[in-house]
């Protein structure tokens, strides 16, 4: 094999033309991609990684995104920007392939699985139907999918997440790329299904011979996979070198702080004689599956399926468990935002018998904040309306009061008060994040649900996420009921854990008996799949 | 104003030929409000012996000008005309006819072709055609911005709660609106004109009856889909009441769609007045409306500047309209505004 490299990016610089404005999003971006390495871009959001690989494929949108004169990628020695259509296209599939991030969106939902690995083959090589079926069962069995024969004319709904990045995987390989791109390939899915598309990914590099550009924002990630890692920011290299080198001793002050962004620490102990705050006894959110002209209900879809809890007043419970396993559900429910069955009593009172109208004024005492930090605020009102919300809704306050309880809600999360003029598309995830929360404290509640509050968010502002409602559970005494797929923000953030599996409770306990001793084979991989990756 | 704002506007503008015929459509729109001072009978302003009289505001006795009669000075008859000029002056409107004055000098028998006098010609009343055509523009515009806004509104609060509750509300509301869509509103027009004399409000409320689904669907798609948004999820568990979160979170989403449909259904609601009258079932006889004007134009095939001008003022009027639209559509479309 010769050693001249595959893929050289040379001072790649790109802007972004909106209209008037300009948006530099990488600054002279050197780096080689030598055959057969996994090579891994490392970065928060923002930081330019997905716009590289989109360069190498051509892919940005033209004519807003522009390339500086001195920008240079070359694939086997040709240049790539600027080059013809037929020429990329070629690129395209053929010697470069492409995963993406999300493969719920990625398939196309009206194709077979046969059909949409088959097109590659038949467009690019110009196989015939038989033999690209033939090849097509080939790639399912590369990829591991069981049972692959029976898979061919299955749809994408009647997929796993995991088998889907799976087929899309196969895609991607169909055509024996030299080069398989992967944009963050295992963020959308649960933790034990990314390890073993990691160990796929491993496999199939060895056995194909391929190289690997691998785009994520997860370091632990980079650890056991890549053989060389690029660190980036503001899209700029800050960083590069052997993967274990740089994970070990960072050089550069950016690197460390990524590197040292775990969560960490213990949630505050609480008293023992605290009151109970929530308790519910047999909470059950069944959605009825209708079928016939009638629309009998033949089947309920069990989200929640009789759940206890109990949490003391100051305490945070870690709801813990893979998509699916009825966590959120499990939360609306508490919040009479899912309709349930069962009893739940919030410090003494029945809220199932209060009338819908009776909850409202309740709803000061219980708030909740949302996993996508993007989506949970409205994109037209601005910082102060959207603190002032609820405050105004449950008590008459003059002007005067509701922008103090603003400012102060800001100051409380950690933000400069100016920011209340400004409008949520100006801020980042972490600091979106900060002004949910803040609008969830402007009120004052005594429990508080935080439904994945940091897995939209980098690594390293998911810790201070954690340091920040940790502090201010000890500040106010809240109590948090606290769900995440994520096992170590749950470790550092919670007195009791249930671990939930179809809407079922699995194992509960405190954090050390569920770390240390977990009893059932579920919380064992879930642990297995957290930490040793 | 908001980024998003300041985006839309300049999309808008972008869309060269909506602005200029946002600006046309407005300077014919505002000029024909003003139709009494543009086309009257009567003069704006008269001077006559030291004092100064409002013709057009103010009813005066022809003997306010020295003449014989108390009933209303007729400005247009040479007596009155030469009774106030000996001792002061008028100023006239542009044209000196407002839509039922009958000119009694037509060069030939009524429909009279175009004069310096009548510049568009007169109808088969030997009434000015120009004089109606400014008054039907305003009485057409003004039908279809009422029609469009009270429609608009109904149809948005309908969608919205259907939308916004779903389950019964939705179900009842949609099998609703399918058999009321079919009811035939054009007989019930003609059944009603055979017992009341249709007048501007009769036509506008009946009309009302039938055109206010045209935005439900659309709106109640929005709430549909909008009642799931995570920010509306968000002010509920604030406590945030129901009417609010509908009107502050979900309304500013279906407003988007709202308002790019607004020109169309204004088109829809101008032809739909034009047609009823064409067929005679619409505004009192004598109105001065553009239906009217093109069915006399059928009636006199040879008198072609009746149903040249009705045409080309229907014409000039719905594409300016149509191309507003389509620049307000251009406006609201991220996709575009992202090129």
């Amino acid at each position: 094999m010769n050693n001249d490299p595959l893929i050289s990016v040379h001072n790649l610089s790109v802007e972004f033309h909106q209209g008037l404005e300009i948006k530099k999003v990488l600054h002279k971006v050197s780096f080689d991609l030598n055959p057969g390495e996994v090579l891994a871009l490392v970065g928060e959001s923002g930081s330019g990684k997905s716009v590289t690989a989109h360069s190498i494929l051509q892919l940005l949108p033209s004519p807003a995104a522009r390339y500086s004169t001195e920008s240079s990628i070359l694939f086997k020695g040709k240049e790539i920007i600027g080059a013809k259509k037929s020429f990329l296209n070629g690129l395209r599939g053929n010697h470069v392939g492409m995963i993406f991030q999300e493969p719920m969106t990625s398939l196309n939902p009206l194709h077979n699985i046969e059909k949409q690995i088959c097109e590659g083959l038949i467009v690019h090589q110009g196989m015939s139907h038989t033999r690209a079926k033939k090849r097509c069962l080939e790639l399912l069995d590369l990829v591991r999918i069981p049972n692959a024969k029976s898979r061919l004319s299955a749809y994408p709904n009647e997929l796993s997440g995991g088998q889907r990045q799976r087929v899309m995987i196969a895609m991607a390989l169909a055509n024996d790329p030299d080069v398989l791109i992967a944009d963050e390939p295992t963020t959308a899915i649960d933790v034990t299904i990314q390890k073993q598309i990691l160990a796929l990914l491993e496999d199939i590099r060895t056995e194909l011979e391929m190289a690997i550009l691998f785009i994520t924002h997860d370091l632990g990630v980079v650890k056991h996979f890549a053989q060389r890692v690029l660190v980036m920011h503001l899209g700029e290299i800050v960083e590069s070198g052997a993967a274990l080198d740089v994970l070990t001793s960072p050089q550069q002050p950016y690197t460390q702080s990524l590197v040292s962004a775990e969560p960490q620490g213990n949630p505050t102990p609480i008293a023992d004689n605290a009151p109970i705050a929530i308790e519910t006894k047999d909470l059950k959110v069944w959605f009825p599956i209708k079928k016939g002209v009638f629309k009998k209900t033949i089947d309920h879809i069990k989200a929640v399926d009789g759940i206890d809890l109990s949490i003391k007043q100051g305490e945070t419970l870690g709801v813990v468990g893979e998509s699916g396993s009825g966590k959120s559900s499990l939360g609306f429910a508490i919040l009479r935002l899912l309709k349930s069955e069962g009893t739940i009593l919030f410090f003494n009172t029945e809220l199932q018998k209060l009338k819908p109208n009776e909850v409202r004024p309740l709803r000061k005492d219980m708030q909740i904040v949302f996993q996508d930090p993007f989506g949970s605020l409205s994109p037209r009102m601005s910082i102060a309306q959207i603190i002032a919300e609820g405050v105004q809704e449950h008590g008459s306050y003059s002007l005067q009061e509701v922008n103090e309880i603003v400012i102060q809600s800001l100051r409380e999360v950690e933000m400069d008060p100016e920011a209340r003029f400004r409008f949520p598309h100006e801020f980042s995830g972490g600091q979106r994040q900060r002004i949910a929360i803040a609008r969830a404290l402007a009120l004052k509640p005594k429990f508080i649900i935080l439904d994945e509050p940091t897995s939209a968010l980098d690594r390293s502002v998911q810790a201070q996420v954690v340091t920040l409602l940790r502090d201010l559970q000890t500040k106010f005494g809240f109590t948090y009921l606290f769900i995440s797929h994520d096992l170590r923000v749950v470790k550092a953030m919670s007195h009791q854990i249930i671990v939930m599996k179809n809407g079922r409770i699995v194992e509960n306990g405190s954090p050390k008996e569920i770390f240390n001793t977990p009893q059932k084979d579920y919380t064992k991989e879930l642990i297995a799949a957290a930490f040793e990756l | 104003m908001n980024p998003t704002q300041q985006r839309q506007i300049q999309a808008f503008k972008a869309n060269r030929r909506g602005y200029y015929s946002l600006w046309i459509f407005l300077f014919i729109f505002t000029v024909t409000l003003f139709a009494e001072v543009i086309a009257n009978d009567k003069p704006i302003l008269a001077h006559y012996k030291g004092d100064l009289y409002f013709p057009i505001f103010k009813v005066y006795p022809e003997t306010a000008f020295g003449g014989d009669f108390e009933t209303e000075a007729d400005y247009r008859d040479d007596y009155v005309t030469t009774l106030i000029e000996e001792d002061g002056w008028m100023l006239w409107p542009l044209i000196r006819y407002n839509y039922t004055t009958i000119n009694y000098n037509t060069p030939g028998p009524a429909p009279s072709p175009p004069t310096t006098e009548n510049w568009l010609g007169t109808d088969d009343q030997a009434r000015d055609v120009l004089a109606r055509i400014i008054y039907g523009f305003r009485i057409s515009v003004l039908f279809g911005l009422i029609l469009t806004i009270v429609s608009s509104t109904i149809g948005v609060i309908v969608g919205a709660l259907q939308g916004y509750y779903g389950g019964k509300v939705d179900l009842f509301g949609q099998r609703f609106i399918e058999i009321w869509s079919n009811l035939p509103a054009l007989y019930l027009l003609i059944i009603l004109s055979s017992f009341v004399q249709p007048n501007f409000w009769w036509l506008l409320g009946m009309m009302l009856l039938f055109s206010w689904m045209s935005l439900v669907d659309l709106v109640r798609a929005e709430f549909l889909k909008g009642r799931n948004l995570e920010y509306v999820k968000a002010a509920k568990a604030l406590g945030v009441s129901d009417r609010t979160i509908m009107f502050r979170h979900i309304f500013p989403n279906a407003m988007v769609a709202t308002l790019t449909f607004l020109p169309f259904i204004l088109n829809g609601s101008i032809s739909t007045l034009t047609s009823l009258d064409f067929l005679g079932f619409g505004l009192p006889p004598g109105s001065p409306s553009l239906g009217e004007l093109l069915a006399q134009g059928k009636a006199n095939i040879h008198a072609s500047w009746l149903g040249l001008s009705a045409f080309f003022t229907l014409a000039i009027m719905l594409s300016l309209l149509i191309f507003i639209g389509e620049a307000v559509r251009d406006a609201f479309d991220p996709r575009l505004a992202e090129r």
